[in-house]
């Protein structure tokens, strides 16, 4: 009895330490797993938490708007989606890529190649197709192909097509700016990028961050222009029209404010839609009032004339004789397009005589010249808010030939660009002083706070204001009868300008060619009060090629349409009274005759 | 007493429980707002852009011609006075 007592409570002893056994041998695996756990993986296995409850977005900055003087849009950008593949997830990559090419329109040899080079380096994620066509978009959602995905992406869009696109620029696949003006205001355009911590719940449904504050990412800085929307198309369409015309090799129009320095329009051809840039040759993307100098040929008798009035070396009425058309100057003979003999210096610059204007320059000598040219602000940068302004040539008196005063003085021997000139001209127009031109009004932030605002900017004055009010009487004789710029004329309007007939330089000679010319004109209105001044540059026109014939027509078009949009009263039509009645509305037509 | 006291802890931590719910569902909600209001946004401006682009002046000089007939004013069909009223397109003409 006492043996078998004892037997059992030998079997309970065993049994507990048999438990006490299993259990500490349980305990020290669940503690050695919670060690491993807590403290061995512990970062691995936080991160990977973190992966499954917390999505991290990057929220990209929207780029500025840019805008006219108007607010009308000139480029924005909108969300499109884009096409990635994770290459590893992708099981039939050629069945896939045959799909996205027929619905995308990308060629199935690249999208099958960029699955297949990313599938053999084990990447997880390679763009297929960015910026979808909006179009296209519910069709390529349709498609259902797993490790295929879309994201939106912002992208750059130019509702007006080609309208002013050389002054634009374009904005790259990264939306960063590579030309024009997406270029040169790159830091104001560009949005600051921000990440965003979400979290997710157990189905993957993001949850609002309570303790987190929501935070958006700062937008791109809006750019208001001085460019006029209504201008830029007149300017635009003229000189289309007029490249068609001449069957001319390219063209630019420059209107601007002769008072501040404001660029109103600015068109160039050959030209380009930013929103199809790959299409394009590098040429047709150039600026090339800004980029492109030329020998300016007679409108550079404005500047030369204005030296001489100033230095007192001539007076308006006084006569120079000009050679009846034919004259060896500094061992260069020199022409007139018509034999003149003696006229008043004013009627020498109305039929832009060569000679006469090359005897005054004569008088004003080298360094006058020289100085004057420079003061004007040729040779030297205008400083107009865009990137690649060529600063033109303008040669130092000490390596000019006998030759050189009397061809300087005609336009020859020295290039400027049309920005240059106009902005040299406009000096005259507005009493005497350079002004810096420029393009852009203002800048403002996501919240409309004004950032910066332009202010007009003079560089320097050049030649006084009654230099200046003789000069504007001079140039308003060449729009009137007898005068190159007769078909400048405006109705109602005064016109003060100048044509311009340069000769191209031959290829592979030292020489002018006899083919090959720009004409221009140059020109500002109502010239007792300049509002506008246009410059007009057609190069290598087929046929007639007289500035006063080929680009004085397109500077009466442009300008009396803009006359006309802007409400300039007209100024010298008798018997119509300009102002309105009292209460501010303006009298009938039978009234005001 | 125990009653009431258990009562009172039963019904707080049905209050706390409803509360946490109820601040989940409105983090859906909202966050159902954002992405609403950004569609709209996003809307808004494809339409912005699209008014943009179909006023260009290209567009409707060629549709005015061509489907309306119309022509630009002859020279003396237009004459413009002075006024003190502020002119078109900012303070070009002032």
């Amino acid at each position: 009895m006492l043996s078998r007592r004892k037997d059992k409570k030998r079997r309970l002893k065993i049994k507990i330490y048999l438990i006490m056994f299993l259990l500490i041998i349980g305990f020290t695996g669940v503690f050695m797993r919670l060690f491993n756990l807590h403290v061995v993986k512990n970062q691995a296995l936080a991160s990977r938490a973190e992966k499954q409850h917390q999505k991290t977005i990057i929220l990209e900055g929207e780029r500025g708007t840019i805008l006219d003087r108007n607010g009308k849009i000139l480029a924005a950008n909108l969300d499109v989606p884009s096409m990635y593949a994770s290459p590893v997830s992708v099981k039939d990559q050629a069945a896939a890529s045959k799909k996205i090419s027929l619905a995308t329109g990308t060629e199935y040899n690249i999208l099958k190649n960029k699955m297949k080079s990313g599938k053999k380096s084990g990447k997880n994620f390679v763009w297929l197709k960015r910026r979808i066509d909006p179009a296209k978009v519910e069709e390529v959602k349709g498609l259902g192909i797993e490790g295929i995905g879309l994201i939106m992406e912002s992208q750059r869009f130019y509702p007006k097509g080609n309208l002013l696109s050389n002054v634009l620029g374009f904005a790259g696949l990264d939306n960063n700016g590579l030309e024009g003006l997406e270029l040169r205001y790159d830091k104001y355009l560009r949005g600051d990028k921000r990440w965003q911590v979400l979290e997710k719940d157990a189905l993957g449904k993001t949850i609002f961050p309570k303790d987190r504050k929501y935070t958006t990412p700062q937008r791109g800085k809006d750019i208001a222009l001085t460019i006029d929307e209504v201008i830029q198309y007149i300017s635009e369409r003229e000189l289309d029209l007029a490249l068609e015309r001449t069957s001319a090799k390219s063209g630019s129009i420059i209107v601007m404010d002769p008072r501040n320095g404001e660029i109103l329009a600015m068109a160039v051809r050959p030209t380009f839609d930013p929103n199809h840039t790959d299409s394009y040759q590098p040429s047709d993307l150039r600026n090339r009032a800004i980029t492109d100098p030329y020998e300016p040929g007679s409108t550079l008798k404005t500047l030369v004339a204005s030296a001489a009035i100033e230095e007192g070396l001539v007076t308006p009425d006084e006569l120079i004789y000009c050679e009846n058309g034919s004259f060896n100057i500094g061992g260069r003979v020199l022409h007139d397009h018509e034999k003149h003999g003696l006229l008043p210096f004013k009627d020498v610059i109305k039929v832009s005589s060569n000679i006469g204007t090359a005897k005054v320059g004569m008088r004003l000598g080298e360094e006058r010249l020289y100085k004057y040219i420079r003061a004007f602000g040729l040779g030297e940068k205008t400083d107009i808010d865009l990137s690649g302004e060529s600063i033109g040539i303008v040669r130092e008196p000490g390596s000019w030939t006998v030759k050189s005063l009397p061809s300087i003085s005609i336009g020859q021997e020295v290039a400027a660009t049309p920005i240059q000139l106009i902005t040299a001209v406009a000096a005259i127009a507005n009493g005497g002083w350079l002004m810096r031109p420029h393009l852009v009004d203002e800048i403002r932030d996501q919240e409309g706070n004004i950032v910066f605002k332009s202010a007009p900017e003079v560089i320097r004055r050049v030649v006084s204001f009654d230099t200046a009010r003789e000069m504007i009487k001079i140039l308003t004789r060449v729009t009137e009868r007898g005068g190159t710029g007769e078909k400048a004329v405006i109705s109602g309007y005064s016109v003060a300008g100048k044509t311009g007939t340069a000769q191209k330089k031959a290829a592979g000679s030292r020489g002018y060619s006899a083919e090959y010319f720009v004409s221009s004109f140059i020109g500002f209105v109502p010239s007792q009060d300049p509002r506008l001044i246009i410059l007009v540059v057609i190069d290598e026109p087929e046929g007639v090629s007289w500035g006063g014939s080929i680009a004085a027509p397109v500077f009466k078009n442009v300008a009396e349409e803009i006359l006309n949009y802007l409400a300039i009263p007209q100024e010298n039509r008798e018997g119509i009274l300009m102002v309105s009645r009292e209460n501010g509305q303006p009298g009938s037509i039978n009234e005001i005759r | 007493m125990r009653l009431w006291l258990a009562t009172l802890i039963i019904l707080m931590v049905f209050l706390y429980v409803w509360t946490h719910i109820d601040i989940i569902n409105r983090g859906y909600e909202i966050e159902g707002l954002l992405a609403r209001k950004k569609e709209l946004e996003k809307a808004n401006k494809v339409l912005t852009i699209e008014i943009s682009s179909l006023t260009s002046l290209d567009r409707i000089e060629k549709r005015a011609k061509n489907e309306l007939g119309l022509s630009k004013p002859e020279p003396g069909q237009v004459i413009i006075i002075k006024t003190n009223r502020s002119p078109k397109g900012g303070c070009i003409a002032c």
